[in-house]
């Protein structure tokens, strides 16, 4: 279904901005040397790319539909929350 | 809308080449500035405290994310109607639907970066012509309707006429030929 493709982008994302976000906030104020830098969010991009692709509609849709926007806050926190542990376990396998 | 910067990140890098990995010792290069080092150092600490403070994601309040989802439909119609250059349609659909906000600055974070150009005229006669946010999905579902008699501008045929105007005059190089009322 078309529609959901859209959704499915909406949630992928909301939850990869989200962590991108985050992460290139925090490695800015840690990490001077702007290469470096980009080169670390490009990594972390990639290993992102791979984890959302690797979820299914399952994993990234709520079930049914959220009846409010805290519904649909709570349901991407969950979907971050599992991208993020993913991606800590993807990078601590890396070490 | 400031999460720009991240998102064509990821949209120049999505699907390009493949991860750079290699095995080897603590110091081994993953990339030519990072090593397996700054990942301990960096990255994995960094990833462990992102979970704390996450929310709000990107610069797109909740709000308009679950208005978007809720409307996928109508965000699938209107992006398609604007990919056949059907700004009408599109500008119906998205007037149709309502939230203003949804479609005048949520659209853009669906649509490809090609769209979301020609979608940029669409947000600012969208955005300049339906009212306060709040009131965006009433008199959205009122401008539908076509009950509204002092919304008439608001309308989206005269949205619609309004982009098909601006294209117009653009393409033309004339500026305003409107006749003004004495």
């Amino acid at each position: 279904m078309k529609e959901d493709q859209v959704r499915l982008k909406i949630v992928k994302d909301t939850v990869m901005n989200s962590i991108l976000s985050e992460v290139g906030g925090k490695l800015e104020s840690k990490i001077s040397d702007k290469e470096k830098r980009k080169e670390m969010i490009d990594l972390t991009q990639r290993k992102l790319v791979s984890i959302m692709n690797s979820f299914s509609k399952e994993d990234l849709l709520p079930k049914g539909d959220p009846k409010s926007s805290q519904d649909f806050e709570d349901h991407i926190l969950k979907v971050i929350q599992k991208t993020r542990l993913r991606l800590l376990a993807e990078m601590e396998k890396e070490n | 809308m400031g999460d720009g910067k991240w998102r064509n990140q990821y949209r120049r890098r999505h699907g390009e080449g493949s991860d750079t990995f290699s095995g080897g010792g603590s110091q081994t290069k993953i990339t030519s500035h990072v090593s397996k080092s700054d990942i301990s150092s960096f990255l994995i600490p960094v990833l462990k405290e992102v979970g704390k403070a996450i929310f709000p994601p990107a610069a797109i309040p909740i709000e308009i994310l679950y208005q978007l989802y809720r409307h996928a439909d109508a965000v699938k119609d209107a992006s398609s109607a604007i990919m056949k250059g059907d700004y009408k349609e599109a500008a119906k659909v998205m007037a149709t639907e309502g939230a203003k906000e949804v479609m005048g600055m949520g659209i853009g974070t669906v649509l490809e970066p090609e769209i979301n150009k020609a979608s940029d005229s669409l947000k600012d006669i969208v955005r300049s012509s339906l009212p306060a946010d709040e009131q965006g999905k009433r008199v959205a579902g009122e401008i539908a309707k076509g009950t509204v008699k002092g919304l008439a501008e608001a309308t989206a045929d005269k949205i619609a006429d309004k982009i098909v105007g601006k294209d117009k005059v653009m393409n033309n190089e004339r500026g305003s030929s409107q006749t003004k009322n004495s």
